[in-house]
């Protein structure tokens, strides 16, 4: 089933395209990474589905509803933790959760049993009655994913969850995301962390400048785009010989992807230059390698 | 009609009335004392006006100036900070109606007006011998009066790029209207000229329409001032769902 479809998604400001035509689907169940270099589009894009920004050209649709025409029941599917703080400066952290739950229509009596259970999970029970401005900033994180879950959302927007988060929590809450993946919430998120993506996501798109120019499922993407490259470690350096796609590095031999039908002609000419062969390995694209490569 | 979000609107809105009770519940309290101890004490404790004291004669005209001005500041300054610190982004994302949000705003701001203003009446008794002559009327000015400052504190809210510019409205316009509107004084003391300028004031029909629910007389029709201030609050109204609904300066 189609968590998410965008079609044909334009947005301009004023004279800018933020957004240029761009066109994807989530499916249910999917952890779905959502990458691009600042100002790509990203966030521009996760504001026209959850009413942020308004948009004059394409349709988004919500569990095949219209996201503008049925926005109640869309938004109620939806939760989102944004990529900046944004709580209300009265707010203790347990009315934050209480009030952000009051405005999907949830009574407090409802809501608490979530809230506590929120509060537990994500280390904040003893902070109930703290000024959200006192908590730490990875406090602060927490909470912004606790109150994007307070109203049980079936697709999770996350715009760069883990910004300024230590490496045990990110673990944690990469942990946690799993966990309610796995339990049937959708997930699309923005991160800068390229490995958080490599890591949780099955699908992958890249937007940059507007454009979206890729969109698969990691796997394939990671195979199609793959350009890795073959190492061989010598046990002296030799004269370098122009050959395309294979550099000569001390002693190193690094052939590129394109290269690789050299292969024979190279060890032809280690074996003329009595040098020896001391080892070799196939080097992979990271999504990190592909991901530059795509928005260089 | 989505009811406990709203009400939690409302209820956010008495939080932050409770939690800056110093800057705002307070000193409208004080100020109207001061006024009432000075003007209707010393200066005006020997003349009348019409068929009551001045000191009378005031305390309507002291109550309609902190209706004013509490629903003004409270709908703008909440709404200003809500895009400040962006938490208008938690209402923005819900599934709230564009009439709700308004209104969650709106009767925030009225309840802040309906309490200072009932707080205001009951230190006057104290020191002032007063009533209400017709209740209707009395509630019928501060819910509609109330709510028309309460949309143009929202309008401004949406317009302003900074605190300073929620400042613009209020000295400029409120202030020296609410003090050529009746405030201090009736227009029938006025010479011709100035009387007629004051009827194009539209602070004049809701201090003046107050004072009769108080004091049963007034300067000019009680009914075509109800009928000024009812239509001025349905436009203010509709015009802030209009531009909640376009997302003005709220979308991107």
């Amino acid at each position: 089933m189609k968590v998410l479809s965008i079609t044909n998604l334009n947005k301009f400001y004023k004279d800018l395209k933020a957004v240029d035509n761009v066109n994807f689907e989530v499916e249910q169940g999917d952890f779905f990474g959502f990458l691009g270099p600042n100002g790509a589009g990203k966030t521009t894009t996760i504001n026209c589905i959850v009413g942020l920004a308004n948009f004059s050209h394409g349709g988004i649709k919500v569990f095949g509803k219209d996201i503008k025409k049925d926005y109640r029941e869309t938004r109620k599917l939806i939760g989102l933790a944004p990529q900046e703080y944004n709580f209300d400066p009265y707010l203790k952290i347990e009315d934050v959760l209480v009030y952000q739950a009051g405005y999907y229509g949830i009574r407090k009596k409802d809501v608490m049993p979530k809230v506590n259970e929120l509060l537990k999970q994500f280390k904040l029970d003893g902070k109930a009655d703290v000024d959200f401005r006192k908590l730490s900033g990875g406090m602060k994180r927490r909470l912004a994913l606790a109150r994007a879950l307070v109203h049980n959302p079936k697709l999770l927007i996350l715009d760069e969850p883990t910004a300024g988060v230590d490496v045990e929590l990110r673990l944690e809450l990469h942990d946690y995301l799993k966990k309610i993946n796995k339990e049937g919430t959708t997930i699309l998120l923005t991160t800068h962390y390229i490995e958080e993506v490599e890591k949780l996501c099955n699908k992958v798109a890249i937007i940059h400048k507007g454009k979206l120019i890729a969109n698969d499922t990691k796997d394939k993407l990671m195979l199609d785009l793959d350009t890795g490259h073959t190492e061989i470690l010598l046990n002296k350096k030799i004269k370098p010989k122009i050959m395309k796609h294979v550099e000569f590095k001390d002693n190193k031999i690094i052939i590129g992807n394109k290269g690789k039908e050299k292969l024979k002609e190279i060890f032809k000419y280690v074996q003329d230059q009595r040098a020896i062969v001391e080892d070799m390995k196939n080097i992979k694209d990271s999504l990190q390698d592909i991901f530059l490569r795509l928005t260089k | 009609m989505n009811w406990i979000g709203l009400l939690t609107i409302v209820k956010r809105e008495n939080l932050r009335t409770i939690k800056i009770i110093n800057q705002v519940i307070w000193p409208p309290i004080i100020s109207s004392l001061l006024y009432i101890f000075i003007f209707g004490f010393s200066l005006g404790a020997n003349f009348d006006v019409g068929d009551v004291s001045y000191l009378v004669f005031l305390v309507p005209g002291l109550i309609m100036m902190n209706i004013i001005m509490t629903s003004y500041e409270e709908s703008s300054s909440s709404l200003f900070l809500g895009k400040f610190i962006n938490y208008i982004q938690e209402l923005l994302i819900s599934p709230l109606s564009y009439i709700e949000l308004v209104l969650g705003f709106l009767f925030g701001s009225i309840l802040r007006s309906a309490v200072i203003s009932t707080l205001i009446f009951l230190v006057f008794l104290i020191f002032v011998k007063i009533s209400i002559a017709h209740i209707f009327i009395y509630l019928f000015f501060l819910f509609f009066v109330s709510l028309f400052f309460a949309c143009v504190g929202l309008i401004i809210a949406l317009w302003a790029e900074e605190f300073d510019n929620l400042a613009v409205l209020n000295t400029f316009f409120i202030t020296p209207l609410l003090f050529f509107g009746g405030v201090f004084h009736s227009i029938k003391l006025l010479p011709e000229l100035f009387q007629k300028l004051s009827l194009i004031n539209p602070l004049f029909y809701m201090i003046d329409g107050f004072r009769f629910s108080i004091i049963g007389s007034s300067d000019f029709n009680v009914y075509y001032s109800m009928i000024i201030v009812s239509v001025l609050a349905t436009a203010g109204f509709f015009y802030s769902v209009y531009l909640f609904k376009k997302g003005y300066k709220l979308k991107s």
